[in-house]
């Protein structure tokens, strides 16, 4: 586990730039980030321990395109964000598997149908295609069955962990991390973790928050870095492999 | 002496700032007003244009927008059959009071009252029946939505907000509001007939009273019925969509939000109907006043 990333050469592509980067609070409850450098090309992992306050940070909303910076860039793809017309972003988004820190659930639709959304938004495929992939997405993380239920009469494992079935099942070439093991029991993390490398070995790269760097021992090896939010920067901590 | 004057020119500068306040503030609102409908326009040109794209109607927007087809439509035959029903003996009997007054017969009136009941009539209940079951449903939705950070999870995953939640809604209300408006005249005119056939009012056959009421029937008629659901049940799904992505940030906000999004859309409703009424109409009726 953890050796099957991507080899890695010069060749890659860079997926998520973020070049000096000052991105604004979305809410009065964020906090403003500064001066942010950090470069993820395809099979890279960036672990980034956000301490207490990362669920008020933008980062990953500045990542997904949805908050612009107020100066420098961030680039998704090789492509400024900002540059990007509203449909090529949208386009762009759907490519971007997210386990999302706050409110990750369409109310009115049930957990099986939220998380086949954005794969039936995007792509062509076959209903059957797509259900299939999550139930296979399904098993490998413990799940029995996706539940039928609405998201607000499931309990928040189930919903964790479904979003964990979401976000891998798009086959992202960038895979948002917030806090994905926050409700889900230590157990579980051989699955995410093999998960997290597997889309690596394809050339995903991924940007995973933890409050603590040494949080449940996220993955090592080459490619993977370590970063740290303070004083509303990033700080690169050390390297590993 | 110099007192007084001073007093006159202190209440005249007092009476001026009050007046230059007061319009100040009739501007705002004018312009506030002005802004707001000139938004609602923007939805629902941008819902037409969008609506007229292949690339919208993904396999998802497909979905939301059967969903609100049975809901705005298919679940509101009923209460259209029972509303229709009882407006065609209401207009029957209404009728039947004038007949010997105007010294004419019900059969020579049928045709203009279903000429009256499909320009006027119908598009109107079917609007009011589509403003209060779905229209106030949807703004609460929509606000509920809003609320509850959804807007920003679909546009996380890439998907938009306008074609995925704006676009069905507004396109189903106006189809949803035609589709009834069909079922209400059929109502109107079976009910209207039964009352007529058991009073002994109405001699003619059903057969030939739609004959009659067909060969009065003009291409006009036609036009009419089809503006007065399609564009006015586009405006109402406009308007309640606006009113539900309006909310800002607090839960209280959303029972206002389903008051406001009625209230709206019924003026809405009427405005629309009278503008289309001297559009389509309104020609002869220039040409006689001037």
């Amino acid at each position: 586990m953890g050796n099957a990333v991507m080899s890695f050469g010069l060749s890659r592509r860079p997926v998520l730039e973020f070049d000096d980067a000052e991105i604004p609070p979305l809410t009065r409850r964020m906090e403003a980030l500064y001066h942010l450098n950090l470069k993820l090309c395809e099979g890279d992992c960036a672990l980034v321990a956000t301490g207490r306050a990362g669920e008020d940070l933008p980062l990953a909303d500045a990542a997904l395109g949805l908050a612009m910076p107020r100066a420098g860039q961030v680039r998704f793809l090789g492509d400024d964000w900002s540059r990007l017309g509203p449909r090529e972003q949208l386009d762009r988004r759907g490519r971007i598997g997210s386990v999302f820190e706050r409110s990750a659930w369409i109310n009115n639709l049930n957990v099986l149908d939220n998380v086949l959304l954005s794969r039936r938004h995007h792509t062509g495929l076959a209903d059957e295609q797509l259900l299939r992939d999550a139930r296979c997405w399904a098993e490998r993380f413990g799940l029995n069955a996706l539940p039928a239920e609405r998201p607000s009469s499931v309990p928040p494992e189930q919903l964790r962990l479904a979003e964990w079935v979401r976000a891998f099942s798009l086959e992202p070439v960038l895979l948002l991390l917030e806090h994905p093991m926050r409700g889900v029991p230590r157990e579980r993390f051989a699955s995410l973790l093999s998960a997290v490398n597997e889309a690596r070995s394809r050339g995903a790269a991924v940007l995973w928050l933890v409050a603590d760097a040494q949080d449940a021992c996220p993955p090592n090896g080459p490619g993977v870095s370590r970063f740290a939010i303070i004083d509303q920067t990033l700080v690169r901590i050390r390297d590993e492999g | 002496m110099f007192a007084t004057i001073r007093e006159v020119l202190a209440r005249r500068d007092r009476l001026a700032g009050a007046a230059i306040l007061l319009a100040a503030q009739m501007g705002r609102e004018a312009l506030d007003r002005l802004a707001g409908a000139a938004y609602i326009v923007a939805i629902a040109a941008s819902a037409a244009v969008l609506a007229l794209h292949r690339a919208t109607w993904k396999r998802t927007v497909c979905t939301v927008f059967m969903r609100q087809v049975l809901f705005t439509a298919v679940d509101a035959v009923g209460v259209s059959l029972r509303i229709g029903g009882a407006v065609g003996v209401l207009l029957f009997v209404e009728a039947a009071n004038w007949l010997d007054e105007l010294g004419t017969t019900a059969e020579a009136v049928a045709p203009w009252m279903m000429a009256f009941t499909v320009r006027e009539l119908a598009p109107l209940i079917a609007n009011l029946i589509v403003i209060g079951r779905s229209g106030v449903a949807i703004a609460t939705e929509l606000a509920n939505m809003k609320l509850h950070g959804e807007l920003d999870v679909l546009d996380a995953q890439g998907i938009d907000v306008m074609t995925y939640l704006v676009v069905p809604r507004v396109v189903s209300a106006a189809l949803c509001v035609m589709s009834l408006g069909v079922v209400l005249v059929a109502a109107i005119f079976v009910s209207g007939y039964a009352v007529g056939y058991l009073t002994n009012a109405m001699p003619l056959h059903p057969g030939e009273l739609l004959e009659s009421v067909v060969a009065a029937a003009g291409t006009e008629d036609l036009v009419c019925f089809l503006a007065k659901t399609i564009v006015t049940g586009w405006f109402v799904g406009a308007i309640c969509c606006r009113e539900g992505l309006r909310v800002r940030a607090m839960a209280t906000e959303v029972p206002s939000v389903a008051s406001r999004s009625g209230v709206r859309s019924l003026t809405a409703v009427f405005m629309v109907n009278a503008a289309l009424s001297l559009i389509i109409h309104g020609q002869e009726l220039i040409v006689s006043i001037l």
